[in-house]
């Protein structure tokens, strides 16, 4: 070629360099990166019912060994430091998931000062407590495990007591990968928890369509349940649980009642508002047949008494006998059946 | 976003094609260069795996994923709206979809905080802030929805109570239809109110209400009908306030945040897709020029080992051409050559290669062919032959001696290797060969000189102890030397010996000085006498060498003791024994106490002949020691001296014993002279006597024959006679034999009496030899023939005819000589051999003339030569003596017969 090799070498660098730049681009310009379009989400198809309480789910897929764990754990009283309160003690499912205590009493003080809401089905709701300050069940868990006046004890302390137990350890190493720590003892108590659920009521079973699951009675008192506006606030699968609602909206319960406490000033505990003052989270009635005391302050012994003051100070209107009891049967319709063994009395 | 690339492909270029010249460059930049290219090669591919790292940052499942999850987001929202507004229009009676769904969207908003890794930082900011924007956003809205449910519950709590209160007044109230218009009214409005967004209706609500409380009621229904009328005023008061609610809910601009989010998502997106083209168009770009330059890279390198090859080719092919060694590769069957440089074809004897190569077969030059043979056997066993010997012979006829190592390529069926013409060194191997013979010759020479050495060397240490031994002869050996060496004296000799030689040791190790020594040893069963030398060797050894001095001292006893016995010996010599220089000095005088001389004093060694003599004595002693010198032969003189007053005659034996020394010996003869005259005079007597004898016996033999010569002739005559019988005849032959032989006897004894007496004449007389030899040959052929002998005479040929001498004296010696060969000679034969010389050359008993014979005139004396041999028993050589002695037989005659044999005395005196 050229006499001159530097030059040559040069040319040859140049035309290397052109060569490999267009081959790149070229490479480039025949793949094309962009992927096609996520593709959009199934719409999802929302049927809304007719009706305002929605059955419970026959079945819930979970995770049997974690449940069969959270409920070893349930009951376990290791969990609390004197070690002679468990989950159970409070949230006895042979009561109804609750206690029949107005007030929970465990030794020194009383806890939380408000009625012991029911475990089952405590996953539909929206909010957990009273004062709905919890987001979720699992977010609640640490009330108890920390307040002295439940299981007074730290998760740390419970996972080293549980630690030493072979079968816990093994169980946890089993289920989870990272074995027994405070994540996965959440996890087994929460997914414990969501087994709690009571389907099949026979309220339930009117919902699906078999209209002799109810007598005469309860349908009418469902109807009243209805139409007197019940169901504005005790609504949804849960049949309430799901909304915050002044406790006293035609009428003034607390200046009735009097004797203020703090637990008495609701929702407002947790958000501050002045308009959350006397607002509560609305309790779930399912299964509310079993878990008298009623009401925060566990005022209403029976169901009749909890529907009069409802009707009273919610509706403003006294109901006859006649209806409470209908509404009262109706209520008690809502007992479902928890693993597979229908929970009424 | 190019940045890179560019750069790093100059340099690698660079790197790469500056490589041509390898030989050139020095270790030190050739490491650097190399460093620097691999470094640029794994920066090039550290580059490329960077950029295609990146290129693949985008993670498409996330992307979707997240996108869906925003999409989601908004689908939600918008859901969670549009129950709202169902919620508010009594259309949705429960509140669960809105709850679960504002619980499913603060999950989402917890998934949406981690924004898909490919998104860079600022985009994750901007992202998360918008996130937390719309975070708090949310959280209004979920407190306006909660309170809007709790209002909206209130509302519908009273909506739907509002128509079964109504009817119940109303029912209650049957009477008064006014009443039961109005709270329908009340009721129509009511609901109206609620359908309607419009505050229109309040005003006549309101008064519509206040009239129905204003109207009288009984009892029981009042509080029903205030509970109605509150239930409307609650709905009145309600329903403005969840529409505010609403319209707040709806406010929210949560669409425009979540679309601000997902827009900025998707910006960023397209960034850190655009990032990644970037990344992915570089990489491919790095790896491009990453590629082409190893391809420049190994196609230089190419170049380059092509150009150091062709290089070494050049350079082996150098070696190969100029090689001082003929290199050569030939096919092992039959020896074609199939490569050759120029030195093996000159080797061979031809100018180039291309005249053998491929023409001709190394078998042709083999001057062995049987080498090659041998040369192919080993090649083909071991695969591979070492300098191997054999002769060529070149083209030109001239042969070398040629050496070659090669090795064999079996498969390929050829051999390969070198070969040096080794002529030059094979002359120089033989005459080396010759030195070495030589050299070994005198080695062995040497050995066996070192062999016949009889010394035995040994060194001793300090305490004796025999550290070496070397003995030419180990049977001069006390002990064998495995028992010598490493034991000390005293464990290898008697005590007192060893202690003797430690002595030795010792003093030699003290002084420095060598000493020797003589000592005994019993070796074996012999005493042996050895002298040894002993020097100082070390600080602490000696060297002793000891010489077997036994025969030495058994020479110098003999010596001593033959010198005794000569001592003694000339003691007992009555003679006196002088030794003398050739000048008259005596050196020596030997002489007993008894031996006479003149003058005793002057007779001693250093002193001279003519101190010890007379002047004419001296003289004359002196005259003969010069002869004795001269001639080496015994020189015998008499001298007489007078000793003592007393004449004595004294023998002188001169010899000659060295080139200027004599030995002289004087014996007093006087008494010798004395006796010798006494014998004179008997001997004369005697001869006298027996010449009278001589004398009396010729006379009495002449005598004698006489009457015998008649006994002869008549017995003759009488036989002649005829008359006779045969037995007459015989007897008569007897008688006459008989006769003959006495006469014969007779005649014998005149001739040696005669010749005793002396009266011998020589008769003189010219004859014919000739005839005379015939004559003897027909005497003697009868007897000859009758003992069966053979008689032969040879004669010279040019014998004389005629010669003078006694005629008669020669017949009877011949006759004698011939007679008596025949007579001892019983078989085989006698020959009588005749030559002649001039009278001047000595006699030979054997030879004749040599041809050197002059002619001689008629007159010259000569010497004619009669040897008579036979093949009889002969005459041992004591008898020979005393055969010429007068009257003597022989053993051997006597044996026979019993003549007295005259013939050989008389034989013996003739010729002398």
């Amino acid at each position: 070629m050229f006499q001159n090799r530097q030059v040559t070498r040069w040319i040859l660098l140049a035309a290397l360099l052109l060569l490999s730049a267009l081959s790149a681009i070229l490479l480039q310009q025949a793949q094309s990166l962009r992927p096609a379009p996520p593709a959009l989400s199934t719409p999802v198809e929302t049927s809304y019912s007719t009706e305002p309480i929605l059955p419970i789910p026959l079945e819930i897929p979970l995770d049997n060994n974690k449940v069969a764990l959270g409920e070893r754990l349930f009951q376990d009283t290791r969990l609390s430091s004197n070690n002679q309160t468990s989950c159970y003690s409070c949230h006895n499912l042979a009561a109804g998931g609750a206690d029949r205590r107005r007030h929970l009493r465990t030794g020194q003080q009383d806890y939380g000062m408000t009625n012991t809401l029911t475990v089952f089905n405590a996953s539909f709701n929206y909010k957990i407590g009273w004062d709905g300050r919890f987001a979720s069940v699992l977010d609640h868990l640490d009330d108890p495990v920390n307040n002295p006046s439940a299981l007074g004890s730290t998760w740390e302390e419970i996972v080293a007591r549980l630690a030493q137990v072979p079968e816990y350890k093994q169980s946890f190493r089993q289920m989870y990968p990272d074995g027994l720590n405070v994540t996965t003892l959440k996890d087994a108590l929460t997914v414990y928890q969501e087994s709690l659920y009571t389907p099949n009521s026979r309220f339930d079973q009117f919902l699906r369509g078999n209209k002799a699951a109810l007598t005469a009675t309860e349908q009418a008192g469902y109807d009243l349940f209805k139409s007197y506006g019940c169901v504005s606030c005790h609504q949804g699968v849960n049949v309430g649980g799901n909304l915050f609602q002044r406790f006293g909206v035609m009428g003034d319960y607390f200046a009735d009642r009097g004797d203020i406490t703090p637990a008495d000033l609701g929702r407002f505990n947790a958000t501050q508002d002045e308009a959350d003052r006397h607002v509560f989270r609305v309790p779930s009635l399912r299964n509310v047949a079993l878990t008298a005391p009623y009401f925060h302050d566990g005022s209403a012994q029976t169901l009749e008494q909890a529907i009069t003051i409802m009707g009273t100070y919610q509706l403003g209107r006294s109901l006859s006998e006649t209806e409470v009891d209908q509404i009262a049967q109706f209520l008690r319709s809502l007992t479902g059946e928890y693993q597979g063994k229908s929970l009424e009395e | 976003m190019l940045t890179q690339p560019p750069h790093q492909s100059i340099e690698k270029s660079q790197s790469a094609t500056s490589d041509s010249n390898p030989g050139t460059r020095s270790p030190f930049t050739l490491i650097a260069s190399s460093f620097a290219s691999s470094l640029l090669l794994g920066g090039g591919v550290l580059g490329c795996l960077f950029f295609w790292i990146q290129s693949q940052a985008i993670n498409f499942d996330q992307h979707s994923q997240y996108l869906a999850h925003l999409r989601q987001m908004q689908e939600i929202d918008a859901r969670i709206n549009q129950n709202v507004l169902l919620a508010k229009d009594g259309l949705l009676t429960y509140y669960d979809p809105i709850v679960q769904e504002i619980t499913a969207l603060e999950q989402l908003q917890v998934e949406l905080s981690q924004p898909p890794s490919f998104i860079n930082a600022q985009g994750q900011q901007e992202l998360n802030q918008l996130l937390q924007i719309q975070a708090g956003t949310w959280r209004e809205k979920e407190v306006l929805i909660q309170q809007f449910l709790s209002r909206n519950a209130v509302l519908r709590n009273s909506l739907s109570y509002l128509p079964v209160s109504i009817s119940t007044v109303i029912e209650q109230s049957r009477m008064n239809p006014v009443l039961a218009s109005q709270l329908n009214t009340l009721l129509r409005n009511i609901l109206l109110f609620n359908l309607s967004t419009s505050e229109d209706l309040a005003p006549q609500i309101n008064q519509d209400m206040q009239q129905l409380l204003a109207t009288p009621t009984s009892a029981d229904s009042r509080a029903d009908l205030e509970n109605t009328i509150a239930h409307a005023r609650q709905i009145l008061n309600t329903r403005p306030v969840v529409a505010g609610f609403v319209n707040q809910i709806m406010a929210l601009p949560t669409y425009e945040h979540s679309e601000a989010i997902v827009q900025a998502y998707d910006r960023y997106y397209e960034q850190a897709l655009q990032t990644s083209n970037t990344h992915r168009l570089g990489f491919y770009l790095l790896s491009t020029v990453l590629l082409l330059g190893i391809a420049a890279n190994i196609i230089s390198k190419l170049k380059a080992s092509a150009l150091v090859v062709q290089q070494n080719e050049t350079k082996f092919r150098n070696i190969f051409e100029n090689s001082q060694v003929g290199i050569f590769r030939t096919r092992i069957e039959d020896g074609l050559i199939l490569d050759a440089n120029q030195q093996f074809a000159h080797m061979l004897g031809f100018d180039s290669t291309e005249e053998i190569v491929g023409r001709r077969r190394s078998a042709e030059f083999y001057v062995n062919l049987s080498d090659r043979q041998r040369a192919v056997k080993i090649l083909r066993t071991h695969g591979a032959i070492q300098n191997f010997e054999t002769q060529f012979h070149r083209q030109d006829g001239s042969t070398s001696w040629i050496l070659y190592s090669a090795r064999q390529n079996a498969e390929e069926g050829y051999m390969e290797g070198v070969v040096t013409d080794i002529s030059e060194l094979k002359r120089v191997e033989d005459e080396r060969k010759q030195v070495e013979l030589a050299l070994q010759a005198s080695e062995a020479e040497l050995r066996s000189l070192f062999a016949a050495m009889t010394e035995v060397i040994l060194v001793y240490d300090r305490e004796g102890r025999c550290l070496k031994l070397v003995a030419t002869n180990p049977n001069l050996l006390i002990k064998p030397t495995e028992e010598q060496v490493n034991h000390t004296v005293y464990e290898t000799l008697p005590k007192e010996q060893a202690e003797f030689y430690h002595r030795y040791i010792l003093q030699v190790l003290e002084t420095r000085r060598t000493i020797t020594v003589e000592y005994s040893l019993w070796i074996g069963d012999r005493l042996r006498w050895t002298s040894a030398s002993i020097s100082p060797l070390s600080d602490n050894t000696v060297l002793w060498v000891s010489r077997d001095i036994t025969s030495l001292k058994d020479a110098e006893t003999a010596l001593r003791q033959s010198e005794a016995t000569n001592r003694a010996l000339i003691n007992a010599i009555p003679d006196l024994l002088l030794r003398v220089r050739s000048d008259g000095t005596y050196l020596d005088v030997l002489h007993s106490n008894q031996y006479q001389v003149i003058n005793r004093n002057q007779l001693s060694a250093g002193t001279s002949v003519y101190d010890s003599l007379p002047l004419d004595r001296a003289q004359e002693r002196m005259h003969y020691i010069q002869q004795a010198l001269q001639t080496r032969e015994l020189q015998i003189y008499e001298q007489q001296l007078a000793i003592d007053d007393e004449s004595h005659v004294e023998e002188v034996r001169v010899m000659a014993s060295r080139d200027d020394e004599a030995v002289i010996m004087v014996r007093d003869i006087t008494d010798r002279k004395q006796a010798e005259e006494l014998l004179r005079q008997s001997v004369e007597a005697a001869e006298a006597a027996n010449r009278a004898k001589s004398i009396f016996l010729a006379n009495m033999s002449h005598e004698l024959r006489t009457p015998l010569n008649v006994i002869l002739g008549f017995t003759q005559l009488m036989i002649r006679g005829g008359a006779l019988n045969s037995q007459q005849q015989d007897q008569l032959n007897t008688i006459n034999r008989s006769g003959e032989h006495l006469l014969t006897l007779i005649n014998d004894v005149l001739e040696m009496s005669k010749i005793e007496a002396g009266r011998v004449i020589l008769n003189e007389s010219d004859f014919d030899l000739h005839s005379l030899l015939d004559w003897l040959y027909q005497m003697f052929q009868i007897k000859v023939q009758s003992k069966g002998l053979q008689l032969t005479f040879e004669r010279e040929s040019d014998l004389p005819h005629y010669i003078r001498t006694d005629e008669t004296k020669l017949r009877q010696v011949l006759v004698n000589l011939v007679g008596n060969a025949v007579k001892f000679t019983d078989k085989g034969g006698v020959t009588l051999k005749i030559s002649w010389m001039p009278y001047h050359f000595a006699p030979d008993s054997d030879s004749p003339a040599n041809g050197h014979r002059l002619f001689t005139t008629p007159n010259e004396a000569i010497t004619i030569q009669f040897v008579v041999e036979d093949t009889g028993p002969g005459i041992a050589v004591a008898e020979l003596d005393r055969l010429f002695k007068p009257f003597v037989q022989t053993t051997r005659a006597t044996n026979r017969r019993r003549e007295p044999d005259w013939g050989w005395r008389l034989v013996k005196s003739l010729p002398n």
